[in-house]
């Protein structure tokens, strides 16, 4: 959780999100998104399995390549129109360009 | 971690007992357990080399005794600078009954009369003095609704610094209230409304509702100054609430990526970095 707590501070700052406009992405009964400019997270209520959404609407320009915060270097995507974020067992994502 | 301020407990000497710092007894002596003038300028100073702020937590609704004995603090110290004796209910907090919540003691603690020109002139002057002498950098104050807004604007204002409130409610028109009078307030409607829909998974769409309904009582600008938290002192930490580990460990995550980056100013309560589970007060501290 220390760890946990220095990344999603680091990238807060390198992304100076404060500065940014809080724009809702996605929302259902299981999953919520929300950007500040380019920085996306991505939370669920769910404790077990997958929670997957394509999300369309996003901050993103095509071509980006976009990496969770909390896997910086294994879980990226290369954004072309819309993509899909998957949550493992409840976990949360925050992506941000690589 | 990566933060880039603190907040401390209340630093002034306090009656016996009060490890927390909210029983104050001389407000212009420094808590001795907790180190000397000194020791204080010394730690300002080592965060401010770091590029680390300091927000000290200051009290103005009361002093630490539970009697009418006000000859033991300083300066408080006479019949006059006190309210008449009452106690705040339940049903006064559950009615918004705000004489009674701004007259009466919280907790049987002596409420101070901050309509007594003594009492008033005295805590501005020491809130400004005390940011001065110490170069604290923000106020974090300790519970607003039982004190007159008109107050907080000047002592706000004699602070001259960042100031955050405590108004331990979930009411967003309550809490926002105070918004104006103060920089701006614990958000406790975050720290309920959030914390519910994550820990009891209830539907996501509560989350849209709750900056919606955020959006009809305060302005954004307001709202990027409250102070988002998933744990603090006065509640049962999170973790302690019943379930299975592993799960309330990844509602815990969820918390906090929402309080550090949603909008507001993020504050995380120490130990929930360990996974500190500790239930009700003191278990929680």
């Amino acid at each position: 959780m220390y760890i946990y707590l220095a990344r999603i501070n680091a990238a807060r700052k390198k992304s100076q999100i404060w500065s940014q406009p809080q724009i809702e992405r996605y929302v259902d009964n299981e999953f919520f998104a929300y950007s500040r400019g380019k920085f996306l997270v991505c939370i669920t209520n769910q404790v077990a399995g997958t929670v997957q959404k394509f999300i369309s609407y996003h901050p993103f320009s095509n071509g980006d390549v976009i990496c969770n915060i909390f896997w910086p270097d294994t879980d990226c995507i290369t954004v072309s129109g819309g993509f899909n974020v998957y949550l493992l067992n409840g976990e949360a994502k925050v992506y941000v360009p690589k | 971690m990566g933060f880039d301020a603190i907040w401390i407990s209340p630093i002034i000497d306090n009656r016996d007992g009060g490890y927390h710092g909210y029983w104050g007894r001389n407000i212009y002596k420094l808590n001795d357990n907790f180190g000397t003038e000194s020791d204080f300028v010394d730690l300002v100073n080592a965060c401010h080399g770091r590029g680390i702020l300091v927000m000290v937590d200051v009290v103005g609704n009361h002093m630490g005794n539970l009697d009418t004995n006000f000859g033991v603090n300083t300066p408080f110290n006479d019949p006059s600078h006190y309210h008449d004796w009452c106690d705040i209910t339940d049903q006064d907090f559950a009615s918004k009954n705000q004489p009674r919540i701004e007259n009466c003691r919280l907790a049987q603690l002596a409420d101070l009369k901050q309509e007594n020109d003594y009492v008033r002139t005295t805590l501005l002057s020491w809130i400004s003095d005390l940011v001065s002498k110490y170069n604290i950098d923000g106020i974090r104050i300790d519970t607003v609704p039982e004190v007159p807004k008109w107050f907080w604007s000047q002592f706000a204002q004699a602070a001259g610094v960042y100031s955050v409130g405590e108004v331990f409610d979930g009411d967003m028109g309550y809490v926002g209230g105070y918004v104006g009078p103060l920089d701006a307030c614990l958000n406790y409607p975050f720290f309920f409304w959030v914390r519910d829909t994550l820990f009891n998974q209830k539907d996501m769409y509560n989350l849209r509702n709750y900056y919606n309904q955020w959006a009809s009582n305060l302005d954004s600008n307001a709202l990027n100054y409250m102070a988002n938290f998933c744990d603090n002192h006065d509640n049962a930490r999170t973790l302690s609430w019943g379930g299975n580990w592993e799960d309330k460990k990844k509602h815990h995550k969820a918390c906090h990526v929402m309080a550090m980056t949603s909008v507001g100013i993020p504050i995380v309560y120490y130990g929930a970095e360990q996974y500190f589970a500790g239930g009700n007060d003191p278990a929680n501290r």
